[in-house]
């Protein structure tokens, strides 16, 4: 399959046309209280900060422990992955977009796409089992599967040990926080830290949960409506 | 003449093994390997240590009686550093005997703050500081009496096998972990096949070892 690299948006040249990250859809997509409104709080919130993103180069920072572990231990959830489906699978590299939205798939292969979420530990890893689908990786997904043209994708949610240098800011906090100084006061808490910060005895199938999703074509639709009302939203309000 | 030391001869010293002082019976408690149920394991620096509590067991139940003198006491960067000197009654001689040690223990600061910024330090901080820099000068200083205070416990080969263990794992990259898991795991020639196209040089002998493995 062909894919097609393309330059991110960095000035207010390509104001007209944004593209929208396949990430980020969910927060589009928020259906606003008033019928009378067609966007919500929630996506005005997010379309001044993709306008400043674009005019100003300032991006908001939204680093968290969360999103540093899925960064950390992307390779090795993919190999998990890949042990639990018993098939080599190798990270997409290409960055993909079409006149609306961009994306980075984390896996295509055959007919899918995978998009792989890590769990920052065993108790949100069973939540993301018992809950809903997340609305933002719903539509994230049909995103990836309207880039790439394909009609299946699989949201894989991932349990892989937490890097050590991680474990070793859990456990500093863990020492700030609580005010222990003497080694022997703190042994017991920080084993405990360490031992839910790893998963090494757990079989692997049982850290690994996917989720299959089907392409939806008015969900795409209704995704386009949406898309052309966020960019009009941003020429009026901000007068381009 | 009598108090000269008898220099043990270089064929006792090659064939030691911690005997060279066998005619002191201290020198063989001192070095005697300490309990493996004293030895902790600390969860972030990964360094072995005996606990105070032990260490002062031990003091008490070797020489009976000991004291610590402070010799002195410092800030360094943001840290209180405390030397100290501990005295013991040697129960070979019936003297006093005494061995330094140095030991330094960081000043909280408030959440958010430098580790360096003085201003923000925590009202307890260097009242918690200043007895834990205490502690582990005395447990500097006993370490030099010998084995059984843990003197060698971060020396030995163990540690080193450890670090060599860390590099042998890092050899691999990401994706050769990938493909040696997904050789170990494999079942049957079909596994097998799947993961082939990736192997390398690392992980070629790993995949001919499980494929003689599978095919007999």
């Amino acid at each position: 399959m062909q894919l097609t690299i393309y330059s991110q948006q960095k000035t207010t040249k390509s104001m007209d046309n944004i593209l929208f990250r396949a990430s980020q859809l969910g927060l589009l997509m928020t259906e606003a209280r008033s019928k009378s409104e067609p966007l919500s709080e929630t996506t005005k919130t997010y379309l001044t900060e993709v306008f400043i993103r674009l005019k100003y180069g300032r991006e908001k920072d939204i680093a968290s422990k969360y999103i540093a572990k899925g960064l950390a231990v992307e390779e090795d959830a993919i190999t998990l992955y890949s042990r639990v489906t018993k098939e080599y699978l190798v990270k997409n590299e290409q960055h993909l977009r079409n006149s609306w939205i961009t994306g980075t798939p984390d896996i295509v292969y055959g007919d899918h796409v995978v998009d792989i979420k890590s769990s920052w530990d065993i108790f949100s890893f069973w939540k993301s089992k018992t809950s809903p689908l997340d609305k933002g990786y719903y539509w994230q997904l049909q995103a990836y599967m309207w880039l790439l043209d394909v009609k299946k994708a699989k949201l894989a949610y991932c349990l892989v040990n937490t890097p050590a240098s991680m474990i070793d800011d859990e456990k500093k906090k863990y020492i700030w926080k609580s005010g222990i100084t003497g080694e022997d006061q703190s042994a017991e808490a920080l084993e405990a830290i360490e031992k839910n910060m790893k998963y090494d005895e757990i079989p692997i199938a049982e850290r690994c949960h996917v989720i299959e999703i089907d392409y939806n074509r008015e969900d795409i639709e209704r995704l386009i409506v949406r898309i052309e009302e966020c960019r009009s939203y941003i020429a009026k309000t901000f007068n381009l | 003449m009598s108090d000269i030391v008898k220099l043990p001869t270089i064929g006792e010293i090659y064939a030691n093994e911690g005997q060279i002082l066998k005619n002191s019976a201290l020198a063989v408690i001192l070095n005697a390997e300490p309990l493996p149920a004293w030895v902790r394991v600390h969860p972030i620096t990964k360094f072995r240590y005996i606990p105070i509590e032990i260490v002062e067991y031990l003091l008490t139940r070797i020489f009976s009686r000991w004291r610590v003198e402070i010799l002195d006491t410092k800030v360094i960067a943001n840290s209180v550093a405390v030397t100290v000197r501990l005295h013991y009654l040697d129960p070979i001689t019936g003297l006093w005997d005494w061995t330094d040690g140095i030991g330094a223990s960081p000043m909280q600061t408030n959440q958010g703050a430098g580790a360096t910024d003085f201003n923000q330090i925590k009202s307890a901080a260097v009242m918690m500081a200043a007895p834990a820099a205490e502690t582990f000068a005395v447990k500097d200083a006993a370490e030099k009496l010998g084995k059984i205070f843990g003197k060698d416990l971060n020396r030995k080969d163990s540690q080193a096998y450890e670090s060599l263990g860390e590099i042998a794992v890092r050899r691999f990259t990401k994706t050769e972990e990938r493909t040696a898991a997904l050789i170990q795991d494999a079942e049957t020639v079909e596994d097998l096949k799947k993961v082939e196209p990736f192997v390398t040089d690392a992980t070629y002998d790993l995949f001919t070892a499980k494929n003689n493995e599978i095919n007999g």
